[in-house]
């Protein structure tokens, strides 16, 4: 069963700080899968993006997108998740996402589709807007469980120079 | 005059030039921590006690929460202005964020202003129906700093 975003049971993660990390050989990466159920899709929507297509059954199928649909910005909160979550599994100590240099939505996300981020990733350049960190350019492309392209993001995210996870 | 019908308004009656500061929100450290459990599960961002001893000497908000608080206000604002007014137009959906920065960390009880500005508008015309709004969006800490800013393209829909 892949993970609902309503579990709050995303794991937090503390990295050793002290032994620097190694980049890795292979270049790409992916996280696990997350599930968007109804009562996410609308919990965010009530918090932060109270339209009708993101609240109402009826009247998303009436909408411009057809059905009940995540807000492009829990979308885009989820792939920044699963962004960091594929760079850890590959050994990389992901702290957050400064810069998002696109972020293209190719179609809704509807409830119970189930989210995948496929990352490519370069080399690390010096420095970061994060104190203690570099930066690294990863491109994200996020997919349904059918491998169908959700959306795509590049991005710059600041990974810690000194600590292994 | 220029701020009403701001979500009814046809593609062609959209200014280019036109500037909005449309709404503030002061971050709790509740709510910071309760939109990190769910999208940022970074101590940094999670845990108050650790973040003292991390980075940036404290609890900071995950960056996304300061865009999904842009929508949330941009909704309210539509909503105002959009009162009375039912002719049948609708507001579109978003197709791209373009040049996204966060360029400063964001602390509990720090109060965000944002402000949107049109800067183009595309001759496209899409699904026989809409065009294509790009707006520059800002947001400023009490101090005035700028702490995200970002591009993004709504569809909007056309008087055919």
């Amino acid at each position: 069963m892949p993970m609902a975003v309503a579990d709050d049971t995303a794991p937090c993660r503390f990295f050793r700080v002290g032994s620097p990390w190694v980049m890795p050989k292979i270049r790409t990466s992916h996280s696990s899968a997350i599930a968007l159920d109804e009562q996410s899709i609308i919990d965010f929507a009530q918090s932060f993006d109270p339209q009708p297509y993101h609240l109402d059954r009826n009247a998303a199928d009436a909408s411009i997108f057809g059905g009940l649909c995540a807000s492009g910005w829990q979308v885009g909160a989820l792939a920044s998740r699963l962004t960091g979550e594929a760079l850890m599994s590959a050994g990389i100590p992901y702290i957050t996402t400064t810069q998002v240099n696109q972020l293209r939505w190719l179609r809704p996300t509807f409830v119970d589709d189930q989210l995948i981020a496929h990352i490519v990733f370069d080399e690390p350049t010096p420095g970061s807007p994060v104190p203690d960190c570099d930066s690294l350019d990863v491109s994200v492309t996020l997919k349904d469980s059918n491998d169908q392209a959700i959306a795509e993001m590049t991005c710059r995210v600041a990974v810690a120079t000194d600590a292994t996870i | 005059m220029s701020e009403l019908y701001l979500r009814n308004r046809w593609f062609e009656d959209i200014p280019v030039g036109e500037f909005h500061v449309f709404g503030s929100h002061t971050f709790s450290e509740l709510e910071m921590v309760e939109f990190a459990k769910r999208y940022a599960p970074t101590p940094e961002f999670l845990d108050p006690e650790a973040a003292r001893q991390l980075r940036w000497g404290g609890l900071v908000a995950a960056p996304w929460h300061l865009c999904a608080m842009w929508m949330r206000k941009m909704v309210d604002y539509m909503e105002v202005y959009a009162q009375g007014v039912n002719d049948g137009r609708r507001n579109g959906a978003g197709v791209a964020i373009l040049e996204l920065d966060w360029l400063e960390p964001v602390r509990p009880g720090h109060t965000l202003t944002y402000t949107y500005e049109i800067v183009s508008k595309s001759d496209k015309i899409i699904r026989d129906r809409w065009g294509i709004i790009r707006s520059r969006n800002e947001a400023f800490n009490q101090y005035g700093n700028k702490v995200m800013s970002f591009e993004i393209d709504i569809l909007a829909e056309r008087d055919l």
